[in-house]
């Protein structure tokens, strides 16, 4: 089981050591060659308009959505959430591979950024557990609606989706990675293996 | 559970979350737009570089709130802007029209030779403590922490 992580630009060091606290094996990713071999990819958060550039840049689009020897399973939290997503309703580089419609900054500025539990069931059942998932938000996306074979994971109270999953695709609006609960990189193993 | 805001964890995160990219200085909206077309992961709204100010004997504040605005407007990537160490009221202001993040900055001119800013208070970002970030301002910014 080998996790790379996109490393142009966000909070990718918080994902490796992340899955490195449970043991996975991890590479950064920053050119095509490094999509090789990879079980998963994660895109972490960061700007999403300057992952996108660098990402086309760097000629890492086409191989990231190559099913054949690219990674099997893509997890992308925040700013990979919206990379992954087919639908923003702007122009900017996305890699479009799932079925969601999202919103930038949906719930405002930093001021507006906030922490949150939420009850994911499928998150739960996976890993075992029956405690909240302790959920940060920054400038967060929101998850406007799910087509295709794309299903709502977990909703705000207000229904307002915030994590979704399609196959062996997974968008969350939020940080994971800037928590001490290591389930959603569990479940995410789950998903690569 | 009540969603919480303004912990440390929101702004350590948004510190992450600039990691690696690029935090351009402003002076309008166009240069906010250039800026972020070209990938900049944040721009800094400043009204003239500071230290021309200071060199013309003027003192350098915090910029007009209104530019700031505009220049928020502009763009969907976060908004910086700066105060002067110690002015918290300029903080407060910055903090109110709703910027991202603050620069309590050297390069304005000091309004407290004494004190920093409480940044506790504030909801957004402070960049005075911002250790880990892609910070714009100066090594001094990480000894005053």
């Amino acid at each position: 089981m080998k996790i790379g992580v996109l490393a142009l630009q966000g909070d990718f060091a918080e994902h490796i050591s992340m899955l490195k606290k449970i043991g996975v094996e991890t590479a950064e990713v920053r050119l095509p060659e490094h999509l090789n071999g990879l079980d998963g990819l994660i895109i972490p958060g960061g700007e999403s308009t300057t992952i996108g550039k660098l990402a086309a840049a760097y000629n890492l689009m086409e191989p990231a959505c190559a099913s054949s020897d690219g990674p099997h399973a893509i997890w992308g939290t925040c700013a990979g959430a919206i990379f992954l997503s087919n639908d923003i309703g702007r122009d900017q580089p996305l890699l479009g591979l799932m079925n969601i419609r999202v919103r930038r900054n949906a719930f405002g500025r930093q001021i507006d950024s906030f922490e949150t539990d939420l009850e994911i069931d499928e998150l739960f059942k996976a890993t075992g557990t029956e405690h909240p998932y302790h959920a940060v938000f920054i400038r967060a996306p929101i998850i406007e609606s799910v087509g295709g074979n794309a299903k709502v994971l977990s909703a705000l109270e207000d229904g307002r989706i915030v994590a979704a999953q399609e196959g062996h695709l997974l968008a969350t609006s939020f940080h994971p990675e800037l928590t001490n609960d290591t389930r959603f990189h569990e479940y995410f193993i789950s998903l690569a293996s | 559970m009540e969603a919480k805001t303004g912990t440390r964890i929101e702004k350590k995160g948004l510190a992450q979350m600039l990691k690696g990219g690029v935090i351009m200085d402003v002076v309008n909206a166009e240069q906010a737009r250039i800026a972020e077309d070209a990938g900049a992961c944040a721009v800094m709204a400043l009204e003239r570089v500071p230290a021309d100010i200071r060199a013309n004997g003027g003192v350098a504040r915090m910029s007009d709130p209104d530019m700031i605005l505009k220049i928020m407007d502009a763009v969907t990537i976060p908004v910086m802007a700066k105060c002067r160490i110690g002015h918290f009221v300029e903080a407060q202001i910055l903090e109110a029209i709703g910027v991202d993040y603050i620069d309590e900055s050297e390069v304005l001119t000091p309004a407290d030779e004494e004190h920093h800013i409480l940044k506790h208070n504030l909801k957004c970002r402070s960049c005075a403590d911002a250790a880990t970030s892609a910070k714009p301002c100066g090594a001094s910014a990480k000894a005053r922490r």
